[in-house]
């Protein structure tokens, strides 16, 4: 019972948040919409529509998908190394999606000139982020099984991180500066500007990796404990580091092809919940995480649009302002992280 | 009383497969039935093979040769759900929770009889009262684990493993970290829990004194024979004499203690 009754105080509110942030998030941009001119009649209401429709949904969809699957990965891959510290980029699976748009972007300028310069589409940038994203993954999987050991495991995972920037440094170098500016504008992450298919890709994703998390949630349980206890309760370590490697691939892939390298809402978000959610259990993070994040990028993709501005700040950097002094408020109001 | 075997080894022989060097063998010939309503101490030195041992008969490392049967079942042959609904495990205290509460910890003992989204029934959480109440935990289960003394901590690793409610329970060490009085208390629940749910109880531990007092049966590991005898047979043996003969410590058989052997540094 009192399960159910945590339930309905603590969801309403969450959800409440969501639509509140999602309608912040809509209301503002570098065209000032009214409720006159969305649902009125004069002839400002198509425009307004059209602006609503092609602009701002998407993109408000985009921050509700990337927001979650980047907090899930960050859950996935704290469950799994047992580290508070993991986290997609922590463990070299966003750099890994990065050198794949890398590759795409500069490698192609690099070896073809300015033939290859041609702007890549963006599926093919997605599926480039994915396999990068999922090479990284499979070579850190590939030695969790070598080292047991988490720290060792971090650091090979933060050595992978600074292996791909230093290609991309090496291929920086070698390329036009069209394709080293469509880079660098790639690696400010942004939102805006997905059509309606591209959206409806990354959504599909990031829906494939939270089903994928949803289907482990006991053998994520299992793991609070570690591996040993996993196993000693009728889990399957090898099915459950598979999963979760697959899933945080998927998530981390596509959100950071398809949005460029958001930082930190993977570490912090997870996080955040566990201080509100007091239920460890995974069936009550999940949902958690992935509400939190959506929230969290919502706000700072609305931030990002500041009114009255007509620059749109680069959204990786406004999560790590906002989310950075969150995570330090709460460290020194908890004293203590509960991990 | 009927006697059920819980658990019987084979010819086992445990120890780490190599690739390109011979096998380490850490213990080989070990035969052995184990039935409910036994308590039996694993004994043995630092590095002979205790720890393999347990991570061998919990399904965790593969035996070098040999069978292991739990219940009527080859080991092997079971699926991962039905092993864990068979034997449950303690480990020492270092691979504890980090923050869990302790209800959160017990209740992951009914993991192999939940369904995938872990949803527990009314009986499962009577259960975990009932496990709580007889441990004397149920003061403690809204605390986080690091609140609590290691004491209780590995009171609760072991209602976890009750909450599990299988017929065998295997402990790693389960009095390592544990002062005289929590150690006592912890032996004399093993004890409990042996007679009143006729489990079967298997605990590897340097205590050898207490294990003396405790335990149904005494399992050495030494490499060789591995004798498997009750207290009282293993201390008139003089096993206990002959292992400890030139070292820093002596076995007394007349009172059943170990006596420092001042002069070895004087």
């Amino acid at each position: 019972m009192s399960t159910l009754n945590t339930f309905f105080s603590r969801w309403p509110a969450l959800i409440f948040a969501l639509l509140i942030s999602l309608f912040l998030n809509l209301s503002m941009g570098s065209v000032s919409l009214s409720w006159n001119d969305l649902f009125g009649s004069s002839e400002a209401t198509s425009s307004a529509a059209y602006v609503l429709w092609q602009y701002r949904l998407p993109k408000a969809l985009a921050a509700i998908c990337t927001g979650a699957g980047l907090s899930l990965c960050g859950l996935l891959m704290q469950t799994l190394f047992r580290n508070p510290l993991a986290g997609p980029f922590v463990l070299g699976i966003s750099s890994g999606a990065g050198l794949g748009a890398a590759l795409l972007l500069l490698g192609s300028s690099a070896l073809l000139g300015t033939v290859g310069s041609v702007a890549p589409s963006s599926t093919l940038l997605i599926l480039a982020g994915s396999i990068g994203s999922l090479a990284v993954l499979f070579l850190v999987g590939l030695m969790a099984k070598q080292v047991r050991d988490t720290l060792s495991l971090l650091i090979v995972g933060l050595m992978l991180g600074s292996l791909t920037s230093a290609v991309v440094g090496v291929l920086s170098y070698f390329s036009s500066s069209e394709a080293l500016q469509q880079y660098v504008y790639w690696s400010f992450g942004s939102l805006g500007g997905m059509s309606w298919p591209q959206v409806g890709l990354l959504a599909l994703f990031t829906l494939l990796g939270i089903l994928i998390a949803l289907m482990m949630i006991k053998g994520l349980d299992g793991f609070l404990l570690g591996e040993d206890y996993a196993h000693s309760m009728g889990i399957s370590p090898q099915k459950v580091r598979f999963g979760c490697i697959l899933a945080a691939g998927l998530l981390a892939g596509s959100c950071t092809a398809f949005a460029g390298p958001i930082a930190f809402v993977g570490l912090a978000v997870p996080h955040i919940a566990r201080q509100r959610i007091s239920e460890m259990r995974h069936a009550q993070q999940i949902p958690a995480v992935l509400l939190y994040g959506s929230v969290l990028m919502l706000l700072c993709d609305s931030l990002a649009q500041w009114p009255g501005s007509a620059h749109v700040l680069p959204i990786n950097a406004i999560t790590s302002l906002l989310g950075a002094p969150v995570v330090i408020w709460i460290v020194l109001k908890q004293k203590k992280l509960r991990f | 009383m009927d006697k059920t075997s819980v658990l019987h080894t084979e010819k086992l022989r445990i120890g780490y497969r190599s690739k390109n060097k011979a096998d380490v063998v850490l213990a080989e010939g070990l035969t052995q039935t184990f039935y409910a309503g036994e308590l039996t101490a694993i004994l043995g030195v630092n590095g002979i093979g205790k720890s393999t041992l347990i991570r061998t008969l919990t399904g965790l490392q593969q035996p070098l040769s040999g069978g292991l049967l739990l219940g009527d079942q080859e080991l092997s042959s079971l699926s991962d759900q039905e092993r864990a609904k068979r034997l449950s495990l303690v480990l020492t205290r270092q691979s504890a929770p980090p923050n869990l509460l302790v209800r959160e910890v017990l209740a992951l003992g009914r993991q192999p009889y939940l369904r995938w989204w872990g949803k527990m029934n009314e009986q499962d959480q009577e259960l975990i009262l009932a496990v709580a109440d007889q441990l004397h935990l149920l003061p403690f289960l809204e605390k986080n684990c690091h609140q609590i003394s290691d004491g209780q901590l590995q009171k609760v690793l072991l209602g976890r493993a009750l909450v599990q409610n299988t017929p065998l329970v295997l402990l790693d060490e389960p009095t390592t970290h544990l002062d005289l009085e929590h150690k006592a208390e912890l032996f004399l629940l093993l004890k409990k829990l042996v007679r009143s749910e006729n489990k079967s109880i298997l605990f590897s531990t340097h205590d050898i004194e207490w294990a003396l007092q405790v335990a149904d049966r005494i399992w050495l590991i030494d490499g060789k024979s591995n004798p498997h005898t009750t207290p009282s047979e293993f201390v008139k043996s003089g096993t206990l004499e002959a292992l400890f003969s030139a070292g820093f410590v002596r076995f007394d058989p007349q009172d059943e203690r170990f006596q420092l052997q001042q002069n070895r540094y004087l």
